[in-house]
């Protein structure tokens, strides 16, 4: 026997004891799933969120430049109208 | 939350098997044991669970309470396989006399883990694994062992304590 030497503390001893993770160690949890009938509850994934994102912000944009195209219409029928008496 | 609120089967699979994994391995310490028995404690889950009642008891601590018994069922069992075959009373429930399983690909932490583990009795191993593994609280754990959880404290901070001085002697 020979002491380590990084001794730990309660607590690190009680953080090994929460960290440490056995079941990484099997593929019982897929196997035991389809003996037991059930579906897999349907987890979204990083590519399913990055699209639902990206289809978001394209309609965010959509709608921002629709706006832009009225407002900038508005602003140029203004302006004619404020400069149309101007106009010799 | 009522008997309409229970989440369906599926979810509480899905939320608690690596807990019940972890809770059954830490005590068995072999991991086709381990399988066996959460694959057995899941089945009796399935079947019983439309008699669970959440207003009773947490789904962990229910299950927590099957995979006990399970456990204990396997090994008063194997116990008295032994003492068939051999004629004998089965031997003191040592560290030795437990089934270990040689490492197979565990990472570090894990390793660690199994090593302090592995110098514990069932029962030291049993309370580690209600509090680490399947992360009951005391008082949980506490009415699982029949005991007060002013006992279960201590003897959870007195193992910690054994814990860390095996870890520190841990053979290279």
């Amino acid at each position: 026997m020979q002491e380590r030497n990084d001794v730990k503390s309660i607590n690190d001893i009680e953080s090994m004891l929460t960290g440490a993770d056995f079941s990484k160690e099997t593929d019982l949890k897929g196997r035991l799933r389809e003996k037991l009938g059930i579906a897999p509850v349907k987890e979204t994934s990083y590519k399913d969120l990055e699209q639902k994102l990206s289809a978001k912000r394209d309609s965010i944009h959509r709608a921002s430049r629709a706006d832009s195209k009225v407002n900038n219409k508005e602003m140029t029928e203004d302006k004619v109208k404020s400069f149309g008496g101007m106009k010799r | 939350m009522s008997m309409s609120e229970k989440a369906d089967f599926a979810t509480v699979y899905e939320e608690n098997f690596k807990y019940v994994y972890n809770f059954v391995y830490m005590k068995v310490l072999h991991k086709e044991t381990a399988e066996d028995l959460t694959e057995d404690t899941f089945i009796k889950a399935l079947d019983a669970y439309d008699r669970y009642d959440p207003a009773v008891s947490g789904v962990r601590t229910w299950l927590c309470t099957i995979a006990r018994n399970t456990v204990i069922n396997h090994q008063t069992s194997a116990a008295k396989r032994h003492e068939e075959m051999t004629d004998e009373l089965p031997e003191p429930d040592t560290a030795e006399n437990n089934p270990v399983e040689e490492h197979i690909e565990f990472n570090e932490l894990n390793r660690e883990v199994e090593d302090i583990l592995k110098e514990l009795s069932r029962e030291e191993r049993e309370l580690l694994s209600m509090r680490y593994a399947m992360d009951l609280q005391v008082k949980d754990i506490a009415e699982i062992l029949g005991i007060n959880p002013k006992a279960a404290t201590e003897r959870i901070r007195r193992l910690l304590e054994k814990c860390r001085k095996i870890h520190a002697k841990v053979a290279f």
